[in-house]
C-alpha cells in the first residue's frame, strides 16, 4: 500500500517513512506545495499524510483541490499550528484526522491504519492477524477457532493499537496519551498501564494464543507477530 | 445626565432670565411711555385753566374733566412747576390709587392758586400684569416645545451616535467581519465613525498578527520537537539497545513531554486572553464530572485515593472545551497534589461546584496560588501553570473562583450564574 507524506521538514518526514515503512506500506515524500500536487495528480495513495504548513502554500489549498478533483484518499493532517480553526475548516474539507505536532509516531501509526481500515475495507470489518480475528465493526475480538475472547473497551483499544504497531516498540507515554488523551495531566508513572497490559496478556494466552507483548527495557512494550 | 438634558437646563435657565431682564426692561419703557403721556394731557389741562385764568380772572369750576382731580389752595407759597406719583386715597374706588400729579401756581385776578391736577394711574396695573403673564406664558411654550423637541427630534438626531455606540458593543476582535458603521449626514457623527472604524481595524489587525505570531511560535516551537520524537521513537526501534540505553532514552522523552507540555499551556493561556474560544453553549456539568471521574478512576485507584462524588444536576453555559480543560486541571490537581490513601470529595449542585482534597503540606499562598509557575512544592514534573489556566478559563466563562484551607483539605469552589433556560 502506498502512502504520500507531503512535509517540508525533511527529518520528520524522514522518520514517518522509516517508520510507516517498517510494515506494509511503501511511503512516497513531497517537500512542497507543488511536488505535493503533481504527486497526486500522477498517483494513488491508500492515505496522504498532509501538513498544513507547507512551502509555496497551504495544505488546506492542497486538501480542498483533492476534493474538488473527486479524489477518495483517506487524508490525515498533521500541523503544529494546534488551532481549532485548522482543525475545523481541515475535517469539513474532508480530512479524516486531525493530529498535532509532536506526535508519537506510534498514534500516526494508528490513526493512518485507522483512515484505511475505514477506506478501503468497506464492508470487510474483519482483521486476522496470526492466531486473532477482530471485529472492527463490533469491537469484539476472537481466536481463528472461534473463541471469543472478551475484552473490556481500554483493552480493545490497546489491542488494536498494539496491531496497528505490531512489531514495533510503543512507549508506555504514547500509550497513556492514546488511551486516555493527552488532556488529562497525569502522576509521574505511567505504571498504571501496566495493569491493562497485563490483563489483556492474560486473557489472550488464555484462548491459546502466543504471548504477543513483549515488555522493551521498561520503557515500553513491543507486540510482535511472526511474518 | 443626557447631553441635551444639561444643555436644555442650562439654556433654559438662560432663557428664563433674559425673559425676566427684557419684562423687566419692556415695563420701564412702557412705563416711562405711559406717563410721558399722562403729563402731556395734565399740561393741556393747565393751558385750559391759564387761558381761562387770563380771559376772567377765576379759575374754571372743578370736576368737569372725567377723571381728573383739580384742587385749587390759596395762601400758598409759590412754587416752580413740577410732576410727581403720589398714592392718594380715592373716594370712588375706596382705596389707595397711584396718582400723577402736575403742581403749579396760577395767577387768577388778583390771588395766587396752588394747582393740582391730578388722574390716576389705573393702567399701570393692568400693564404690569399682562406684561408678568405673557413673560410666563412664553416661558412655558418655550419648555413644552423643548420637551417635544427632546422626545422626538433629538432622539432621531441622536439615533447614528447610539448605532456606532450599538456596533462598538458588538464588535468582537476575533469576529469574522469588521465592523460596520453606516453613513451619516452629520459632520461630527462621521468624524466619530472614521475615528471609531481605523481605531477597531488597527485592533483587528494587531489582533490577528499577534495571533499568527502565537501560532507561528507554536510551530517553530513545535516542529523540532516532532522531529526530536519522532527520531526517538524510531531508536528505540533498534534491536541492540542496551536496558542503559533505554533508561537514558525514556528520560529524554520525559523531557520531551515536559516541553511539549508546558508549550502547549502557555499557547493555551494566550488563546484564552485572546478571547479564542468563541461559542458558548449550555454543558451538562453532572454529565462531563461524571465522564471525568471516570476517566480518572484509574489513577485513583492506583494511588489508593478515596473519591467520594456528590452530584446535583447543574448546568453551565460557557465553551465546551474549556470546560473540559478546567475539570481536566482541577480533578488532576486534585489528585496529583494529594497524599497517598487520601481523599477527594466532589460537591456539585446548581451554579456550584467545591473540590475538597487532602493536602500533603498546608495552606497554599493564596496570593500567589494563581500565577503564572508558582508551585507549592517543587514538583518536578508540573509547569505551574495549571491554576493560572483554570483561573483563566473562569475569568472568561464568568465563574467564581475562590480558595480555601480547611482542617488539612484544599477547597476550590466555583460558583457560576446558572443559564436561564435549561
Amino acid at each position: 500500500m502506498k502512502l504520500l507524506v507531503i512535509e517540508d521538514e525533511r527529518d520528520l518526514s524522514e522518520s514517518i517513512c522509516t517508520y510507516l515503512g517498517q510494515e506494509q506500506f511503501i511511503c512516497e515524500t513531497a517537500y512542497d506545495y507543488d511536488a505535493a500536487m503533481e504527486k497526486i495528480h500522477l498517483n494513488e495513495y491508500a492515505c496522504i499524510i498532509l501538513d498544513i504548513m507547507l512551502p509555496k502554500g497551504s495544505g488546506i489549498d492542497l486538501l480542498a483541490n483533492l476534493k474538488e478533483e473527486g479524489k477518495s484518499e483517506g487524508v490525515l493532517i498533521i500541523s503544529a499550528k494546534n488551532s481549532l480553526e485548522d482543525k475545523i475548516s481541515g475535517l469539513k474539507l474532508g480530512a479524516d484526522d486531525y493530529l498535532a505536532k509532536p506526535f508519537h509516531l506510534a498514534e500516526l501509526g494508528a490513526r493512518v491504519a485507522a483512515i484505511i481500515r475505514r477506506k478501503s475495507f468497506d464492508g470487510k470489518t474483519r482483521i486476522t492477524i496470526d492466531n486473532l480475528v477482530l471485529d472492527i465493526s463490533e469491537r469484539s475480538l476472537k481466536s481463528v477457532a472461534g473463541q471469543v475472547i472478551s475484552l473490556t473497551r481500554k483493552e480493545y483499544d490497546l489491542l488494536l493499537y498494539f496491531i496497528s504497531n505490531k512489531n514495533r516498540v510503543v512507549t508506555k507515554e504514547a500509550i497513556v496519551e492514546h488511551l486516555w488523551g493527552d488532556d488529562i495531566d497525569m502522576a509521574d508513572s505511567y505504571d498504571f498501564v501496566y495493569s491493562h497490559i497485563k490483563n489483556l496478556r492474560k486473557k489472550l494466552t488464555q484462548a491459546g494464543c502466543p504471548d504477543y507483548i513483549k515488555a522493551v527495557y521498561g520503557m515500553g512494550y513491543k507486540f510482535v507477530i511472526g511474518s | 445626565m443626557k447631553l441635551f438634558t444639561r444643555y436644555n437646563r442650562v439654556n433654559l435657565a438662560l432663557t428664563a432670565i433674559l425673559l425676566v431682564l427684557s419684562a423687566a426692561a419692556y415695563y420701564l419703557v412702557i412705563n416711562r411711555i405711559l406717563i410721558h403721556e399722562l403729563d402731556e394731557e395734565l399740561d393741556d389741562y393747565k393751558q385750559k385753566i391759564e387761558t381761562y385764568a387770563n380771559n376772567t380772572g377765576g379759575l374754571p369750576e372743578k370736576g368737569v374733566m372725567e377723571d381728573l382731580v383739580v384742587k385749587y389752595e390759596t395762601g400758598q407759597p409759590s412754587v416752580p412747576l413740577h410732576y410727581l406719583t403720589t398714592r392718594e386715597y380715592d373716594s370712588d374706588e375706596h382705596k389707595m390709587e397711584k396718582f400723577r400729579q402736575l403742581v403749579y401756581s396760577q395767577k387768577a385776578g388778583s390771588n395766587l392758586y396752588r394747582v393740582t391736577i391730578a388722574k390716576p394711574l389705573e393702567g399701570f396695573r393692568l400693564l404690569a400684569k399682562t406684561i408678568v403673564y405673557s413673560t410666563l406664558g412664553i416661558l412655558a411654550i418655550i419648555i413644552l416645545v423643548s420637551l417635544v423637541v427632546n422626545h422626538f427630534l433629538l432622539k432621531r438626531l441622536w439615533r447614528p451616535f447610539y448605532d456606532s455606540i450599538h456596533t462598538v458593543r458588538n464588535f468582537r476582535l476575533h469576529g469574522k467581519n469588521p465592523p460596520r458603521f453606516p453613513g451619516t449626514k452629520i459632520e461630527e457623527f462621521d468624524f466619530m465613525n472614521q475615528s471609531l472604524d481605523s481605531m477597531l481595524n488597527n485592533a483587528r489587525t494587531d489582533y490577528h498578527s499577534l495571533k499568527e505570531f502565537t501560532e507561528n511560535a507554536s510551530h517553530e516551537i513545535q516542529t523540532p520537537l516532532a522531529i526530536i520524537r519522532s527520531r526517538l521513537d524510531l531508536l528505540i526501534q533498534e534491536e541492540s539497545l542496551s536496558e542503559k540505553q533505554g533508561k537514558i532514552l525514556d528520560s529524554a522523552y520525559a523531557a520531551i513531554r515536559r516541553i511539549s507540555k508546558l508549550n502547549q499551556s502557555l499557547l493555551l493561556l494566550a488563546k484564552i486572553e485572546n478571547n479564542q474560544f468563541a461559542g458558548a453553549e449550555v454543558i451538562d456539568v453532572k454529565k462531563e464530572l461524571d465522564e471525568k471521574i471516570g476517566q480518572f478512576q484509574e489513577l485513583w485507584q492506583d494511588n489508593h485515593i478515596e473519591i467520594t462524588a456528590n452530584l446535583k444536576p447543574s448546568h453551565i453555559t460557557a465553551n465546551r472545551e474549556l470546560v473540559d480543560i478546567l475539570l481536566n486541571n482541577l480533578l488532576g490537581n486534585a489528585v496529583v497534589h494529594n497524599r497517598q490513601d487520601g481523599t477527594v470529595t466532589i460537591d456539585l449542585a446548581p451554579g456550584r461546584l467545591t473540590i475538597r482534597n487532602t493536602a500533603v503540606a498546608g495552606e497554599l499562598d493564596k496570593s500567589r496560588l494563581f500565577r503564572r509557575f508558582y508551585k507549592a512544592e517543587q514538583h518536578t514534573h508540573h509547569n505551574g501553570l495549571g491554576l493560572s489556566i483554570v483561573k483563566q478559563i473562569c475569568e472568561h466563562a464568568g465563574i467564581r473562583i475562590s480558595y480555601h484551607f480547611e482542617k488539612g483539605l484544599h477547597v476550590f469552589s466555583l460558583e457560576w450564574p446558572q443559564p436561564t433556560s435549561t
